[in-house]
């Protein structure tokens, strides 16, 4: 049976400054701690292969986990944050503008051809979640370590346990019940190509043992 | 009001090693309290203002355990029990092919909520069993409630905590069927009365047992 390990990037600048994050947007001082804490974790893991999402704050803590485990990490653009609307990246969350703009996009989340701008809708994040997860079963490692993001583990998980009946509904029940993962928190889901009726099944989500 | 729950499932039963149908009473195997003393000296480092424990023996030795690391009172309830299930099945090997078989209908019977096979709980009843034992919680005075559980029931909770009271038989089904429990596990939910309303609980950790090694 197939194991992958989950691993949200430590800290980034976006997070400590409560902004809507960009994929350029770098790990804080504390972020990069706890990437040290997440790959001293990780060197206890059976990990065979490493791929990390190819923003600066996943590659920033997929580097940390590189060095301790001795893997190269390899960068997939499978595996970023849900893309949100360009014009918002670097805006204060709580800004009038910016509440707006989500509003308008989680009150037509799941209407087909809906954009707001060029942010990926829940027909595109579907896409790309089947896409990841196909890579993932694909890999001949076992013990996949994969360094990402929150929203986008809510989607891979979503769909690696709810398949088809993951509606637009399910996502946004998610999205709510799930909303916290801690930075470098750890969630594994394992994969049993046997299973034709749930490949897929969640064994952890948001482990953060390691930050104390 | 916020409010954190630290549900653990107990340490190994010693129905769980020999891969039985657990009764009421089984005990822990020796494995099972190994795997609780670890767990209780992990509970000393969480804020945890009292225990609640579901009746079972397992659950009440498992918390037996944890309160002796944290010096927290333990508060018995039969809210937190495993699901009932059929008697014909207690005692007796999972793995045995007309258990099975027995099973498999029971199983079909739950998730359509249709007339039960035998004695056993279902559906409807295990789930007005987690709002009952949630409103229990939001009443508790104490904030940070550590509760031993069971694993089953406890993915049915969670399975309400994430979809709320109006939770559809299919929903719970693919939580619970395709959600891995360890002995020990730590999952904790959320409540937060003023952030979300009207439901106001929320799922923080699955399964956690870093404290196995």
């Amino acid at each position: 049976m197939k194991k992958v390990y989950f691993v949200r990037h430590g800290e980034s600048e976006a997070n400590a400054g409560d902004f809507h994050s960009s994929p350029p947007v770098p790990l804080t001082h504390k972020g990069r701690e706890q990437a040290q804490f997440i790959a001293e974790r990780c060197a206890k893991l059976p990990i065979e292969a490493l791929i990390t999402s190819s923003y600066v704050r996943t590659k920033q803590t997929a580097e940390f986990i590189s060095k301790k485990i001795q893997i190269p990490a390899e960068e997939s653009d499978l595996f970023v944050e849900n893309r949100s609307v360009s014009t918002l990246w670097g805006k204060s969350r709580t800004e009038e503008a910016s509440k707006n703009t989500m509003q308008l996009i989680t009150q037509n989340w799941g209407m087909p051809g809906f954009r707001v701008g060029d942010e990926e809708n829940f027909e595109d994040i579907v896409h790309r979640v089947d896409a990841a997860l196909d890579f993932l079963a694909n890999k001949k490692e076992e013990h996949i370590g994969v360094v990402t993001h929150a929203g986008f583990m809510r989607n891979i998980v979503g769909r690696a346990l709810f398949r088809d009946s993951f509606t637009p509904a399910v996502s946004t029940t998610i999205f709510r019940s799930l909303h916290v993962m801690e930075n470098t928190g750890l969630t594994v889901l394992s994969y049993d190509g046997q299973n034709t009726e749930h490949p897929w099944m969640l064994w952890v989500w948001n482990d953060y043992a390691h930050l104390g | 009001m916020k409010k954190k729950i630290y549900f653990v499932r107990h340490g190994q039963s010693e129905a769980n090693a020999a891969i039985t149908h657990a009764t009421f009473t089984s005990p822990l195997s020796e494995k099972g309290h190994a795997q609780a003393e670890f767990i209780a000296q992990r509970a000393m480092k969480l804020p945890i203002d009292v225990i609640i424990a579901s009746t079972m023996t397992r659950a009440q030795e498992t918390a037996q355990h944890i309160a002796e690391k944290t010096g927290r009172l333990i508060k018995s309830s039969d809210l937190f029990i495993e699901g009932r299930n059929a008697s014909e099945t207690l005692g007796k090997s999972e793995v045995d092919p007309e258990m099975v078989r027995i099973q498999k209908e029971i199983d079909i019977r739950f998730w359509k909520n249709d007339p039960p096979y035998s004695d056993e709980e279902t559906f409807d009843e295990v789930k007005s069993r987690v709002l009952q034992a949630l409103k229990y919680l939001e009443k508790l005075p104490e904030e940070n409630i550590l509760v031993v559980t069971h694993g089953w029931f406890l993915a049915v909770l969670v399975s309400v905590a994430i979809f709320g009271k109006d939770l559809s038989s299919h929903e719970c089904a693919t939580f619970v069927e395709r959600s891995h429990m360890e002995n020990t596990g730590v999952t904790i939910v959320g409540y937060d009365s003023e952030k979300y309303t009207p439901w106001p609980w929320w799922m923080w950790v699955w399964n956690d047992h870093a404290h196995l090694g």
